[in-house]
């Protein structure tokens, strides 16, 4: 059997006919083309798949996808559409990225924990990423960038 | 797929709605909340889901000294709330070490009591707190303490049709603290080993009354008698906790695993109990 969902994903309506025991990953990544998010883990340990459902981050592959009906999804292809977001442009300016895989979910993960604490120690902001994996970085350029785009968003002036 | 044998998916929105559906599903039904257990495997067993989220069972409230936690409740929400905070610290402890902060936004506290891992973090708060447990079941509402709840390893007392709703426990009134402790392998892993204990003290410092929880040192979250007793009526400090906490060997029979051997736990439990026995003990007597 499927059923008939409705969802805002990235500021658009989504009409799509779901098998109940698919994953919100699966909806994304396989029926919307929204490949941003990575499944690697697929057991919400790595965090690649972190998406924002009703202004909290989520870890996508745990996420049944009959949950997104009535909800609204950002995805890293939502994020900063026409001018990169504050995150994703210090995330490039300060090299926090190396391989790149786990960025959309670090950036998706660090964006839900600045809405919520938008001045953040940098204990806080290591502790929000907690569940995000990253083998590159050791997490230094991440933090230090999650910390200048705060400072961004609240309006400070750039470092 | 990640369920690949599930056809069916229910999202009802009262509670007699939901045990009308659980009762009369012909086949094998699960109850699911916020899916961050069940979706990490292909459960091939199953072939319907029964979502929670839409029963109102999300809250947190004190009523004549009884906090009221809904089974759908977040840890995410939990970790927030002042009022756990206040009379419930370790409760809010554990709920800050579980996991990480994505996976909290959709655990829930009835989901992982339910799930009934003997090293659940929210169970030994709940153990040494004396919480008591209300399920809705097609004979009507029932309570149980965590002593009857647990029967083993992700096994409750729960058959098919019955529903976690709400866990009642003791707010913490003047004179009495509660601290949990956990010991894990990274910051979100299961617990390798985790205590939570309860004090109550007298007028004069001397413990009036102790309650010790450990998990995942046994088939289920077990109590620490012999220690509860010997604690009684003692002021408490580093020292002398290091004697007491040689009765922890009593209660618990941890195992080897992936995780960490059965003489490391042992090791742990009695260093995580003298940390959170001297943390809940130094709070009570602030709130005496």
């Amino acid at each position: 059997m499927k059923y008939d969902i409705s969802f805002i994903v990235n500021g658009r309506r989504a009409e799509l006919s779901v098998a109940p025991g698919r994953t919100l990953a699966q909806l994304l990544r396989e029926d919307l083309r929204l490949t941003g998010g990575k499944v690697a883990c697929n057991i919400g340990d790595c965090g690649a798949c972190t998406v924002i459902m009703n202004g909290k981050a989520v870890k996508s592959c745990l996420v049944p996808a009959m949950k997104a009906d009535g909800a609204d999804i950002l995805t890293i292809e939502g994020l900063g559409q026409e001018k990169l977001h504050p995150l994703q442009e210090k995330f490039v300016e300060l090299a926090a990225i190396q391989c790149g895989y786990c960025t959309p979910g670090l950036i998706m993960a660090a964006k839900a924990f600045l809405d919520e604490n938008p001045a953040p120690t940098e204990e806080e902001a290591r502790e929000a990423i907690g569940g995000n994996i990253c083998r590159c970085t050791g997490y230094v350029k991440p933090v230090e960038a999650i910390m200048a785009a705060a400072e961004v968003l609240r309006g400070g002036r750039e470092r | 797929m990640k369920q690949s044998k599930v056809k069916e998916y229910f999202r009802p929105e009262s509670v007699a709605e939901a045990l009308r559906i659980l009762s009369g599903y012909p086949g094998a039904i699960r109850v699911i909340a916020g899916g961050t257990d069940l979706f990490t495997a292909d459960h091939l067993d199953m072939e319907a889901l029964l979502d929670v989220d839409k029963l109102g069972l999300a809250y947190v409230r004190e009523e004549a000294g009884t906090l009221h936690i809904g089974a759908a409740t977040t840890f995410a929400e939990i970790a927030k709330s002042p009022l756990i905070r206040e009379k419930f610290t370790a409760l809010q402890e554990a709920a800050r070490q579980l996991a990480d902060r994505s996976t909290r936004n959709m655990a829930t506290i009835g989901g992982n009591v339910c799930t009934a891992l003997p090293s659940g973090d929210a169970i030994a708060p709940l153990a040494a707190a004396g919480a008591r447990f209300l399920t809705a079941t097609p004979a009507g509402e029932k309570r149980y303490g965590v002593e009857d709840f647990f029967l083993g390893p992700r096994r409750t007392v729960l058959e098919k049709g019955d529903i976690l709703t709400e866990i009642q426990i003791p707010a913490c009134g003047a004179g009495e603290a509660t601290a949990f402790e956990k010991m894990g392998r990274n910051s979100e892993d299961l617990a390798i080993v985790n205590v939570a204990v309860k004090v109550r003290v007298n007028a004069d410092g001397s413990v009036a009354a102790a309650a010790v929880a450990h998990g995942a040192v046994a088939p289920t979250v077990v109590r620490s008698t012999a220690l509860e007793q010997a604690l009684a009526g003692k002021k408490l400090c580093e020292d002398c906790l290091d004697e007491y906490c040689q009765l922890v060997d009593q209660a618990i029979a941890p195992i080897d695993n992936i995780r960490a051997t059965a003489a490391y736990r042992r090791e742990c439990s009695r260093v995580l109990t003298k940390r959170a026995l001297l943390r809940a003990y130094e709070a009570a007597g602030r709130r005496a």
